[in-house]
C-alpha cells in the first residue's frame, strides 16, 4: 500500500527502552513520518499536550508516568490525538482496559515492525477522514468516488462488488470473514446468504486476477485477500 | 500414521494427571506398617493366651470343684456299707453288696493279703499304697468300658478292705457344666472386644482415608492446606506438618512461576526491540550475504519472542493460581473463530488449506478468555507448524457427545502424524518429536495440556484427517458444571 500525503504526518514514539525506541523512531523516518520521541511519560504528556501530533505510539511500562495514566489525562484534556498502546501484557483485561481508557489500538510486544507500521498507517487514514486510495497488487481503489483501476484503468464492478472489494482491501492480508461481507452488504437492506456471498467473491476473484490480485478461500471462515496470485 | 485405529488411537489418559516422573514411590523394604495389624497382634495376641490360661485353671477348678461333694458323699456311703458289712455276718458280704448295687454303688471285700473275698469281680484289687494307714483313699479307675471313682476303705473287721466304685458320670457333667459358665462369657468377651475394636478402627482410621482422597482428588499442584479438623487428635500434628510443607511448597511454586513470568515480560521489550532493530536492518542492508545473516536474525529474534510468550503462557496457567478462579461462560464457537483468523495468513503463506466447521452457531464453555487462546494458538500453532505445504489443516467444533460432556473442539491434520508410542510424551514440557527439524519449542502441547487441566477438559490424540496426520480433541466438561479446580472441598 502506497500512501500520498501532502506534508508529512507528526508521530510521537513514547518508549523508554533505548534499543525499541531507536528502531521504531528510524522505521517511522524511513516510511515518511516526521518523527519525536519521549523517554519517559511526563515527557510524553508534555509535548502531547502541547498538540501538533497526528498519532503516538505509547509503552505502557514508562517511568515518572505509567502509559495508562498518561492514556487517561491526555482523554481527560480531551485530545483526540490517535493512540497505539505498546505493552509486555496481553491479557484480554488489559487490552480491554487500555481500549476502555481511549486507545485506538494495542500491540503486544514483541511485534513486527510491518504490523506496527501498518496499525499506524490506518489510524492515520482515519484521521485524514479515509485515506482515498486503496492499493494491492496493481489495482488500486479510490474510495472517494468508489472506482477501481487496474493498472490505471478503470474496472467496471457492480456496487455490491465494490462493497466486497473495498471491505477486503481494508483489511488485504488479512482473513475477513463471511459475516464481515454480509455485514458490509447489508446497507442495501436486503438478506444476504453465505451463497450469494461466494457468487460475488467468485465474480470478483475472476475481475481482479489480471491485477495479481488473489482472494484465497478460508474453509468455514471467509476469505483473504492479497497481492500474490491464487492458489488453485 | 495411516490406518491406526481409533479405538486404540488416542485413549491417552490426560497427562495433567499421570505423576510427575520426578516423584519417585519406592515401595518399602521392609512390611508396610499397618496401624490395625499392630493393634490386632498387641490387644489379641495376650488375650488368646489369657484366655488358654484361663480355659486351663477353669478346667482344673471346675474338676476339683465338682469332686470334692461327690467324694464327701462316696466316702459316708462307704462307710455306711462297710457298717453294715462290718455288722452281718461273713456269709452275708455278697448279699449286702447286691443291695447296695441297687443304688449304684458297686462294691467288693479284700482280704488285706489280696484275695477277693465277696462282691463284684470287675473291681480291681486294693493298691498297697491305699493300704498304708487308715484312712479312705479315693481315685479314678477304668472298669470295663466306663470310668469309675473307687473308694479304698478298711473295713472294722480286721483284715477286710472294701472297694467301692461310683460312675463319674454325674461329676463329669457337673464340672462340664461349671467350665461351660467360665467358657462361655470369656468368648463373648473376646468376639466383643473384637467387634468393639474393628468399628473403632474403622471410625479412627476413616478420618484418615478421607484426607487421603482429597488429597488423591485434588489437581496436581494444588498447595491448598488439608483440613486439620478433620483428623483424628493423634494425627493432626502431622497433617499440621504436612500443611506446613505444602504451603512451602506452595509458596515456593508460587515465586517459581511468579519469576518465570516476570522474566518472560522482562524480556519481551529487549526482544521487541531486538527485532525491530533486525527487520530495519534487514530492509536497509544491500542483497547478499549480509541480508542472509540479518534474515536469520529475524528469525531468531522471533522464535525467542515466541518462546517468550509460550513461557508466559505457561505461568500464567499453572493450576495453583486457580483457587478462586470460576470461569465465566464464553463462547467456544467465538474464540475458536477468531483464533483461526488469526492463523489463516500463516496458513495461507505456507500453503495450508486451513478450514473451520461448526456444528452449532454458540458453544458454550466455561472458563477464562487468555488461557483458552493460549490453549487455541498453541493448537493451531502446532498443526500450522508440521503439516506440510499442500495440507489440510482444520478446526472442527461440536458439542456433548455420547459422555454427555460439553463443547468439544478439534484441531485435525493430514501432516506426518505423530507415532502411538509418543502419544504420551508429546504433552510433556520441551519434549520434541526424535528428527524433527521445524524449529519449535516443545512447549505448545504443554501448554495446551495446563490449560485443558485448569478447565476439566480432556485432551486426546486421534487420527487426523481421513485417518492420517494426527487431530487434537480438547472435551470441555459440560458449562453448567463448576470449575473443579476453583472448588473449595
Amino acid at each position: 500500500m502506497r500512501l500520498r500525503y501532502p506534508s508529512p504526518m507528526r508521530l510521537l514514539i513514547v518508549e523508554d527502552d533505548e534499543v525499541l525506541a531507536d528502531s521504531l523512531v528510524r522505521a517511522m523516518r524511513a516510511a515518511g513520518y516526521a518523527t519525536d520521541h519521549a523517554g519517559d511519560g511526563e515527557l510524553a504528556l508534555a509535548l502531547l499536550r502541547d498538540g501538533g501530533f497526528d498519532l503516538a505510539i505509547l509503552d505502557l511500562g514508562l517511568p515518572r508516568l505509567d502509559g495508562l495514566e498518561v492514556l487517561r489525562r491526555l482523554r481527560g484534556l480531551r485530545l483526540p490525538t490517535p493512540v497505539i498502546l505498546l505493552t509486555a501484557r496481553d491479557r484480554v483485561e488489559d487490552r480491554v482496559r487500555g481500549l476502555d481508557l481511549g486507545a485506538d489500538d494495542y500491540l503486544t510486544k514483541p511485534f513486527s515492525l510491518a504490523e506496527l507500521e501498518a496499525r499506524a498507517r490506518a489510524l492515520l487514514r482515519r484521521g485524514q477522514g479515509g485515506q482515498p486510495l486503496l492499493c494491492c497488487g496493481d489495482l488500486s481503489y479510490d474510495t472517494t468516488v468508489r472506482q477501481a483501476f487496474v493498472s490505471g484503468q478503470p474496472l467496471e464492478l457492480s456496487s455490491r462488488e465494490l462493497s466486497v472489494l473495498e471491505t477486503m482491501l481494508l483489511r488485504q492480508g488479512k482473513a475477513v470473514s463471511k459475516e464481515a461481507l454480509i455485514e458490509s452488504l447489508c446497507t442495501y437492506g436486503e438478506e444476504m446468504t453465505p451463497n450469494a456471498i461466494e457468487v460475488y467473491v467468485h465474480r470478483l476473484r475472476r475481475k481482479l486476477e489480471p491485477a495479481g490480485v488473489g482472494i484465497r478461500t478460508l474453509r468455514g471462515l471467509g476469505y483473504l485477500m492479497d497481492n500474490a496470485p491464487d492458489a488453485p | 500414521m495411516s490406518g491406526m485405529p481409533r479405538s486404540n488411537g488416542g485413549c491417552t489418559p490426560f497427562p495433567g494427571r499421570v505423576p510427575e516422573g520426578d516423584v519417585v514411590t519406592t515401595p518399602p523394604a521392609h512390611a508396610p506398617l499397618s496401624l490395625r495389624a499392630h493393634l490386632i497382634n498387641w490387644v489379641f495376641t495376650p488375650l488368646y493366651l489369657l484366655f488358654l490360661f484361663s480355659l486351663a485353671a477353669g478346667y482344673i477348678a471346675a474338676v476339683g470343684l465338682s469332686n470334692r461333694p461327690y467324694d464327701l458323699l462316696l466316702i459316708e456311703r462307704g462307710r455306711q456299707l462297710a457298717a453294715r458289712l462290718d455288722a452281718g455276718r461273713p456269709h452275708e458280704l455278697a448279699r449286702v453288696l447286691v443291695q447296695a448295687r441297687e443304688t449304684g454303688l458297686r462294691g467288693a471285700v479284700f482280704s488285706v493279703r489280696g484275695t477277693r473275698l465277696a462282691g463284684d469281680p470287675a473291681l480291681p484289687m486294693p493298691r498297697a499304697i491305699d493300704l498304708a494307714d487308715g484312712a479312705p483313699h479315693l481315685h479314678d479307675v477304668r472298669v470295663g468300658q466306663s470310668r469309675v471313682r473307687l473308694l479304698t476303705l478298711k473295713m472294722r473287721t480286721p483284715g477286710h478292705v472294701l472297694q467301692v466304685a461310683e460312675p463319674t458320670d454325674e461329676r463329669q457333667s457337673l464340672s462340664r457344666r461349671i467350665l461351660g459358665y467360665i467358657v462361655l462369657p470369656q468368648v463373648l468377651i473376646i468376639l466383643v472386644v473384637g467387634l468393639a475394636m474393628w468399628v473403632g478402627l474403622r471410625r479412627g482410621l476413616a478420618p484418615l482415608e478421607r484426607l487421603r482422597r482429597q488429597l488423591a482428588g485434588r489437581p496436581r499442584e494444588d498447595p491448598r492446606p488439608l483440613d486439620e479438623g478433620a483428623a483424628p487428635a493423634e494425627v493432626r500434628p502431622f497433617i499440621h506438618e504436612i500443611n506446613q510443607l505444602l504451603q512451602r511448597l506452595g509458596q515456593s511454586l508460587e515465586s517459581q512461576r511468579r519469576f518465570v513470568a516476570d522474566a518472560a515480560h522482562q524480556l519481551r521489550t529487549p526482544f521487541a526491540g531486538l527485532r525491530a532493530q533486525a527487520e530495519l536492518a534487514r530492509r536497509e542492508a544491500p542483497a547478499g550475504p549480509l541480508q542472509v545473516s540479518l534474515d536469520r536474525i529475524c528469525q531468531g529474534a522471533t522464535r525467542c519472542s515466541r518462546l517468550v510468550n509460550q513461557l508466559l503462557a505457561l505461568a500464567r496457567n499453572e493450576p495453583q493460581r486457580l483457587a478462586t478462579d470460576q470461569g465465566t461462560v464464553l463462547d467456544l464457537h467465538r474464540l475458536a473463530r477468531q483464533a483461526a483468523l488469526r492463523w489463516a495468513p500463516e496458513a495461507l503463506a505456507q500453503g495450508i488449506d486451513l478450514g473451520f466447521e461448526a456444528q452449532a452457531r454458540q458453544l458454550p464453555v466455561r472458563g477464562n478468555e487468555d488461557a483458552l487462546d493460549d490453549l487455541l494458538d498453541n493448537l493451531l500453532d502446532n498443526a500450522v507448524r508440521y503439516t506440510p505445504a499442500g495440507g489440510h489443516v482444520t478446526v472442527v467444533l461440536g458439542y456433548g457427545g455420547d459422555d454427555g460432556g460439553g463443547a468439544w473442539l478439534r484441531v485435525e491434520d493430514d501432516g506426518p502424524g505423530i507415532p502411538q508410542a509418543m502419544h504420551d510424551k508429546v504433552f510433556e514440557r520441551f519434549w520434541r518429536m526424535p528428527g524433527n527439524r521445524q524449529p519449535g519449542s516443545g512447549l505448545g502441547l504443554a501448554i495446551v495440556a495446563e490449560v485443558a487441566l485448569r478447565h476439566d477438559a480432556l485432551v486426546r490424540l486421534e487420527p487426523g484427517i481421513q485417518g492420517r496426520g494426527v487431530a487434537l480433541v480438547v472435551r470441555f466438561p459440560h458449562h453448567a458444571m463448576p470449575m473443579r479446580a476453583g472448588l473449595q472441598n
